[in-house]
């Protein structure tokens, strides 16, 4: 697989009257072409700014300090505002997670879709229109040829998302970057828009980071996950180690907190809360972040940062668990023992 | 839309009615007439100017008369200006308060708008600072003070414009930059907090997620976006300007109509507060009507539609 995108060491902070937070503090990972990779984590972790920070949208007082991101060896970082544009919406699509919000109110779908159709494809008005109305059909909106001249006030939630997707497909991007993109959408037209990516993904062979809190999204259309915290990421593994063998009292946090319907204790089984809050990001713990709300922190969580440490070469996880000093945990918490 | 049209003059028209009979009402609760003098003056003469003008009729008759006069656009006679009618003190002192109005909302319009943006876009940098130093200055000072000192600089110190007066467009100067002062600084204060909460929008995240240029985003995305409260609010204002303020007309000796409403009250001149009154209702109506068809045009979930539709 050829690697398509190549984030290293990445940190995005916010600079505030109170401090530098640190919302992204040395996030590093790969994404291939036509792969599905999904990054979790609770609100505010930093996986909305990761996604940013690829798209070259931090806005002040937001700023990328370190690292690189690299599209097919090209730094954008280093890539000037108007070659940013150029990558925007042309290479990199994005999807957010309100689609009520997320389409502008006075223009139509119309105006709308054709504008980018418009400056990455050079096509004129009349051959994006054409384009465009090809789209909502693609992204399977009934009677587009009629919808697409209405307004997003006409559409429902669900229809806004799929005007969305096909907003961010338009120009046939490597990548499509999909910000929690069901969160706000009810779960039976959840499962019909990761359909809708699956397909895209499938026919246009699209490499899709999928960012979200819930696992239960992940697990049908991804193949990897990173598990970010407090900006780090503390796991990632490919997607069946992950839920069957996950090694991050995080993960494992994750996973307790995940309403199932296979396992056999239905009845008993309360969902378990990962408690507490995650760290202020102004002044991180010194150590491993996740150590104040860990039941199975010791005495090094507290004081030193994990490194990773590689239990295959997929799947990785920053746990001082993991060190072979550490005592062994024997059974995952209440919650994830069922899996 | 046809509909929409005749339903809103039938409302236009009941708040018309409503405004002349409250005003009607007001007027004659005030204590005092328009002919009562510190002079004794012999009944005759006051039976006869009363029998003159109907003030000796009953009020119910004399509110009938005027209503009969009014639907004939007869505004009545003025008690102080025995040779003019009340449509002949609008027609002459309407035009120059317009004039000077509209000056004063264009210039208004033409410097706030992009200060405003300006002050958007540079948010929290110096522009915005200056801007807004600015603003709070024309917000704060009084225009009675603005149009003094303006008189005093530009035509008392350095004498490049005349201090009062009418006549020449030399003379529209020092009143349309007073009278323009608070619109300027209301305007780039309204388009600066108005463009600021369009910007922090998420569609604005999603144009500028499809690769247009910043300066696309804010043509295409957020100018429109940031008109809307504008709108809103160009309407009244407009109203209010173009039919005079009677501080910057006392000021610069205008002959507009500010001067003469607020004369017609000291003087009970009955027929002139009545007339202004219809006058400046009737153009907030028109100026509401023409900003609630500028928001359909500009907004498409705004529908133009009569209730029973």
């Amino acid at each position: 697989m050829n690697t398509l995108l190549d984030v290293k060491d990445l940190k995005t902070s916010f600079y505030t009257y109170a401090g530098e937070v640190k919302a992204v503090d040395g996030v590093s990972f790969q994404l291939d072409a036509g792969e599905a990779l999904a990054i979790v984590g609770e609100s505010g972790c930093g996986k909305s700014v990761t996604a940013l920070s690829i798209m070259g949208l931090v806005q002040d007082p937001g700023k990328i300090v370190n690292g690189q991101i690299c599209l097919n060896g090209r730094d954008l970082t280093l890539a000037s505002n108007k070659e940013l544009c150029g990558v925007r919406g042309n290479e990199i699509g994005m999807i957010f997670q309100d689609p009520l919000t997320s389409l502008n109110p006075v223009l139509s779908i119309e105006q709308q879709m054709i504008e980018s159709l418009m400056l990455h494809q050079k096509l004129s008005k009349r051959q994006a229109i054409t384009r465009g109305i090809e789209l909502l059909k693609m992204v399977g909106i009934p009677a587009a040829e009629d919808r697409f001249y209405q307004y997003p006030h006409q559409f429902s939630g669900g229809m806004r998302q799929r005007v969305m997707i096909a907003m961010a497909m338009a120009c046939g991007p490597k990548i499509l970057i999909a910000d929690e993109p069901t969160t706000a959408l009810d779960v039976t037209i959840q499962a019909q828009i990761l359909e809708l990516m699956k397909g895209v993904r499938k026919s246009l062979n699209t490499a899709i980071v999928l960012i979200t809190h819930d696992l239960g999204v992940v697990a049908g259309l991804c193949q990897r996950v990173l598990v970010m915290y407090a900006g780090k990421i503390v796991e990632r593994a490919p997607i069946e180690d992950l839920y069957y063998r996950p090694k991050h009292p995080y993960t494992w946090g994750l996973l307790g907190a995940l309403p199932r319907l296979d396992a056999e204790d239905n009845q008993k089984r309360k969902l378990t809360p990962i408690w507490g809050k995650p760290p202020d990001l102004l002044a991180p713990p010194p150590g491993c972040r996740f150590a104040p709300r860990c039941q199975y922190a010791m005495k090094i969580c507290e004081r030193e940062v994990p490194p990773d440490f590689e239990i295959t070469p997929q799947h990785q996880a920053a746990c001082w668990l993991l060190d072979p000093r550490a005592p062994k945990v024997e059974h995952f918490p209440e919650g994830s023992a069922a899996l | 839309m046809v509909r929409y049209v005749l339903d809103r003059l039938i409302s236009s028209v009941t708040t018309l009615l409503l405004i002349i009979t409250v005003t009607f009402i007001l007027m004659h609760a005030i204590p005092g007439g328009p002919f009562d003098q510190e002079k004794a003056v012999s009944t005759q003469i006051t039976h006869n100017i009363e029998e003159h003008y109907h003030l000796n009729k009953p009020l119910w008759w004399q509110y009938g008369d005027y209503l009969k006069k009014i639907v004939h656009l007869d505004l009545g006679p003025s008690y102080k200006y025995p040779d003019l009618s009340v449509n002949d003190l609008i027609r002459e002192g309407f035009p120059v308060s317009a004039s000077i109005g509209l000056l004063a909302v264009l210039l208004a319009v033409a410097l706030g708008i992009p200060a405003g943006i300006l002050a958007a876009l540079r948010h929290s940098k110096w522009q915005d600072n200056l801007v807004m130093l600015v603003a709070i200055v024309g917000v704060s000072i009084p225009s009675f003070i603005a149009a003094t000192l303006l008189q005093y600089c530009f035509a008392y110190k350095w004498q490049l414009f005349p201090a009062a007066l009418w006549g020449t467009p030399a003379h529209l100067v020092l009143p349309v930059l007073a009278l323009s002062a608070l619109p300027l600084a209301f305007f780039a204060r309204l388009i600066r907090s108005s463009m600021l909460e369009v910007l922090s929008q998420d569609y604005i995240r999603t144009a500028r997620s499809k690769g247009l240029s910043e300066a696309a985003v804010v043509l295409r995305h957020v100018l429109k976006n940031t008109l809307i409260p504008f709108i809103t609010v160009l309407g009244p204002m407009l109203a209010n300007l173009l039919t005079g303020t009677f501080v910057i007309e006392r000021i610069f000796a205008i002959p507009g109509l500010g001067n003469y409403f607020v004369n017609s009250i000291y003087n009970r001149d009955y027929f002139v507060i009545l007339g202004l009154t219809v006058f400046y209702a009737s153009i907030l109506l028109l100026l509401n009507f023409a900003v609630d068809i500028v928001y359909a045009l500009i907004d498409p979930r705004i529908k133009l539609a009569s209730k029973e539709e």
